[in-house]
């Protein structure tokens, strides 16, 4: 690559988001370890939380004030209108998952937490906005590596640390498949673009397909690894239930999204057709059948999002060139999703310090301890079983109806992932029904006092109407989405 | 105006759930907000004909997948609307005892009152879907937390029937979508699109069993009679008064008036059956003999209402089964009048019987006479159990009679059967009122066990839905004007084309 012929410049306009979000990261370190030490939890979530809030607004300000730039330096920075749609949308679930922080009080290392979370947003923003290997790879990593840590930040759970090791030894794993995948890709494309690469195989003679077959098999491996889809789903369960809140948040939303946008962009959709028709097939089974037999409410949420990444993985699945009007779909369904499973977890995490842990036993009675928290729980849960009129139930309709537009003889797929969110109701209906239906035991020890601050019980409730008005209006986000995501590349 | 029926019916749950403690305020404000939509419905009848499917309103909703907020009525929609505002009101006069959670009892009563009121008034079949999925969560709520005998076990069950017969009718209502190509889920515009061949054969069976699930059809209606027993008094009144409804209008209006093809004779015959038509029409059958058999040996009171419902609802899937006019004339005819008996019978049991003596078990009601305890519910039932019996004079004899009637030119012999399910329904109601209400004394001179007299709203809402089947009974056409030109509509030419006539 020839150095000289970069505009630098212009990369670093292009790539001053990550670069604000990388000083507030920094600033926030700074700020929490030399002043706020010995203050109070409280202080300091709140503080490293509103310095962060600067920073992503800041961030989203540049983002939609540069312009899309087609390729730059050999691939490695891209922004399309869909990669701007999907670092807004980064930013915004980051934001989000800060704010559940506030009544946090796991750990004494804040600034260290709110840091690394936001490295790990700077990882998901730079998956979207590169089509070069490498900086995917390193992106990727750099993703990975943060939420490892954050997964293992509760010291004092042993769940925590569980998880953190069971995630990053699978990750490990994925992260060298996804490694050797590229390697071959470059070995055979002579690039590292992946237009290029894509063009290499387009035009590939039949009988040279296999060794990009067998790249593509590890960048699957790899791929259904990060998003939970099975067989590849080992970690998610353990580290939906031992990791931190906020952390388990992030892994469940912001991660999924940056994964499933880079994959949509990498993966030359046709060679791994087959392959993904049985990840997508075995996740809706497994995550939904095995998560009726759950009894941990954050564990539950863990098997149910590995059914989750199964319906999106439908998106995949398009037909050819017309796949591409998939992808609003794609967004728009793992935007809605997110915000329901990041809501879910702040009521777990708010049950979870009032009564010790978020068995659903322990919900027994939350509807009269606070109607208003389990008013958003319906919700939330509601949405993700696909209830109408919520959101949830919109974004399956969407992506259903146009899949089975374009992969008619696919039309199976459509018809088990709507019997299986009818077996989702089993246990969705579950946890609603400790929160409503049953009387807290009376052995039970009484709940701890609201632990719940005002704002973050408005929080949740505008997260609840936000999934609320996008069930019954969905044009304006979806139109935003469509217009965005057509005109890209 | 009519779209007013559900905005006031989800205004009001909103209020109620709102309201906090203020059990007072919440049962007035459902029992206002029920009357109010009774008065939007009575209010718009003169700007309806009964023969066109007119607009109410139409705006589209979402461009991108041609799907519009379309509310629509004709004379189907409207007998359905009246029989809801009826039943809900009926509803909240037998609930009036309600004390415990009241606020959120009468806010999830009125969201499933607003989600009945928008399916009834759907035109667009993504629109209907979202109102039929609307009205099956708060079902779930009103069994778990109110219910009495097995709530949870019955609550839950009764949710996962009605979610996998709605799974069944969402694949369908996609599949429609996708390969008609027609970028709208509008009724009538799906009605009339070209679906390849086949396409009818395998999803009309799938939509039209996802709807009869709700209707209670053998062998899928199991969830029917344990839902009912552990439901407290108004949701069974509105499970059996309505909700069972929502799954034969769904076979008629959806399944039926869509996908008419479906309904073509086969090429091969299997056993002796010819068509999707003779299958439903053999399960209607069975449902209706095998109801009132069950009716007949149960020893909780509660269960022999369910299980007639069981029953008397095969006389719907019969009616629309027959493909005849006045068969299915009969059918929605009969939904409305085994809403208002059913209803009725429900609130007799649960509300008047079991609230007081704390037993449905025949056997232990028998030595109490009830009779004599409590004679407004003696005399209630006795008129009920006319009235499901199909006696003359009642809504239950015009509306069964057509079904027989309709089934006859279709299949004499399974009208017969059909016919032996209302004798035995003549057995299984005659044997409930006999032990329940005139039983021997334990011993000879004892008194009457000593019961809380009959309440007031208790007794204006047994006026009410007795006034009801009586009124039709009596007087037919105040209901068949607006059934027969609905049926006899354009929107139905397909069936008629399918049935030969």
């Amino acid at each position: 690559m020839n150095l000289s012929a970069i505009d630098w410049s212009a990369l670093f306009h292009a790539t001053l988001p990550e670069t604000a979000l990388e000083v507030t990261a920094l600033l926030v370190l700074i700020v929490d370890i030399a002043f706020l030490r010995r203050t109070s939890h409280w202080l300091r979530f709140r503080a490293a939380g509103i310095l962060s809030f600067l920073g992503i607004l800041f961030a989203a300000v540049c983002i939609l004030s540069t312009q899309p730039i087609t390729v730059m330096a050999d691939g490695m920075v891209a922004i399309s209108p869909a990669g701007k749609v999907v670092e807004l949308g980064l930013l915004a679930i980051t934001a989000l998952c800060l704010f559940f922080t506030f009544d946090e009080d796991f750990t004494d290392h804040v600034g260290e937490f709110v840091a690394l979370m936001l490295f790990a947003t700077i990882g998901g923003m730079l998956m979207a906005t590169t089509l070069h290997l490498l900086v995917i790879f390193l992106s990727l990593e750099l993703l990975s590596l943060s939420l490892y840590i954050l997964t293992a930040f509760n010291k004092r759970s042993i769940q925590s640390s569980e998880a953190a090791l069971k995630y990053f030894l699978f990750g490990g794993m994925s992260a060298a498949m996804l490694l050797f995948g590229f390697s071959l890709f470059y070995g055979i494309a002579d690039s590292c673009n992946v237009f290029q690469i894509r063009a290499v195989i387009d035009n590939a003679p039949a009988q040279d397909l296999h060794l990009f077959i067998l790249a593509t098999l590890m960048v699957v491996l790899g791929f259904g690894f990060k998003v939970a889809a099975a067989p590849l789903h080992w970690w998610a369960p353990d580290v939906y239930q031992g990791a931190p809140a906020p952390a388990a948040m992030f892994i469940g939303s912001a991660s999924k999204l940056a994964s499933f946008y880079l994959f949509w962009n990498l993966l030359p959709a046709n060679l791994a057709l087959p392959l993904l028709v049985i990840l997508a097939a075995v996740s809706m089974l497994w995550g939904n059948l095995a998560a009726l037999a759950q009894t941990n409410v954050r564990r539950l949420l863990g098997y149910s999002a590995i059914a989750h990444s199964g319906y999106i993985l439908l998106a995949f699945l398009g037909n050819g060139d017309a796949t591409r009007s998939l992808l609003p779909a794609l967004i728009f369904y793992v935007l809605t999703y997110s915000i329901a499973v990041i809501g879910a977890f702040a009521i777990a995490s708010i049950v979870e310090r009032e009564t010790g842990s978020s068995d659903l036993a322990n919900f027994a009675g939350l509807s009269k301890r606070s109607p208003l928290t389990a008013f958003c729980l319906l919700i939330f849960v509601l949405s993700m079983a696909g209830i109408p009129p919520l959101a949830g139930f919109f974004a399956k309709f969407n992506l259903f109806a146009l899949f089975w537009q374009q992969q008619p003889g696919l039309w199976w797929l459509v018809a088990l992932a709507i019997a299986m969110s009818a077996v989702s109701l089993f246990y969705y209906l579950q946890v609603l029904k400790h929160a409503y239906v049953v009387e807290p035991a009376e052995t039970a020890a009484a709940p701890a006092a609201q632990s719940a601050s005002m704002l973050t019980r408005f929080v949740l409730l505008l997260c609840a109407l936000v999934v609320i008005v996008l069930g019954c209006n969905p044009q304006p986000l979806l139109g935003l989405l469509n217009h965005a995501l057509n005109g890209m590349f | 105006m009519l779209a007013w029926t559900i905005y006031i019916s989800f205004g009001g749950a909103l209020l109620c759930a709102l309201a906090g403690k203020r059990a007072a305020f919440a049962r007035w404000l459902a029992l206002l907000a029920a009357l109010a939509t009774c008065v939007v419905t009575l209010v718009s009848l003169p700007h309806l004909q009964a023969g066109t499917w007119a607009t109410v309103v139409r705006v589209p909703w979402l461009p991108s997948l041609g799907i519009e907020y379309h509310l629509a009525a004709d004379g189907i929609s409207v007998v359905l609307l009246l029989l809801t505002g009826i039943a809900a009101v009926a509803g909240i006069l037998f609930s009036w005892n309600i004390d415990h959670r009241t606020n959120e009892f009468f806010a999830f009563y009125l969201a499933l009152i607003g989600g009945v009121y928008g399916v009834f008034l759907s035109a667009d079949l993504f629109l209907f879907f979202v109102f039929y999925e609307i009205a099956i969560v708060p079902k779930y709520f009103l069994i778990a937390i109110w219910g009495s005998t097995r709530r949870e076990y019955g609550a839950m069950k009764l949710a996962l029937y009605s979610f996998i017969g709605s799974a069944m009718v969402l694949v369908g209502l996609i599949a429609a979508y996708a390969v008609s190509g027609a970028h709208s889920t509008d009724m009538v515009t799906l009605a009339q699109a070209h679906y390849p061949a086949g396409f009818a054969f395998f999803v009309f069976p799938l939509v039209f069993t996802g709807f009869a699930v709700l209707a209670g059809m053998w062998p899928f209606h199991s969830w029917a009679p344990t839902g009912h027993v552990a439901a407290p008094t108004a949701a069974s009144m509105l499970l059996a008064g309505v909700v069972m409804k929502l799954g034969a209008y769904g076979c008629l209006r959806v399944a039926m008036m869509m996908l008419p093809d479906g309904l073509a004779p086969w090429a091969h015959s299997v056993l002796w059956l010819t068509s999707w038509r003779d299958v439903f029409a053999l399960l209607a059958t069975i449902g209706i003999v095998y109801g009132a058999t069950l009716a007949l040996v149960q020893r909780d009171f509660k269960f022999v209402i369910g299980y007639s419902s069981v029953s008397h609802m095969g006389f719907v899937l019969l009616g629309l089964m027959s493909l005849t006019t006045v068969g299915i004339n009969g059918a929605v005819l009969q939904m409305f009048s085994h809403g208002v008996i059913a209803g009725l019978l429900f609130a007799v049991v649960g509300r008047m019987v079991y609230a007081r003596t704390h037993t449905r078990d025949l056997d232990a009601l028998a030595p109490m006479q009830l009779a004599r305890a409590i004679p407004f519910a003696a005399v209630t039932f006795v008129l009920a159990g006319m009235a499901s019996i199909g006696l003359p004079g009642f809504s239950g004899f015009p509306a069964e009679l057509q079904v027989l009637l309709g089934a006859w030119h279709a299949d004499p012999v399974m009208t017969l059967c059909a016919g032996l399910g209302i004798i035995i329904g003549v057995a299984y109601t005659w044997r409930a009122m006999q032990r329940s209400f005139f039983g021997e004394p334990a011993a000879a001179g004892a008194a009457p066990a000593s019961l809380p007299p009959i309440t007031f709203p208790e007794r204006a809402g047994a006026v009410l839905l007795l006034a009801c089947t009586l009124a039709v009974g009596l007087y037919p056409r105040l209901l068949m004007q607006w059934i027969t030109p609905a049926v006899a509509s354009p929107l139905f030419d397909g069936l008629r084309k399918v049935a030969g006539q």
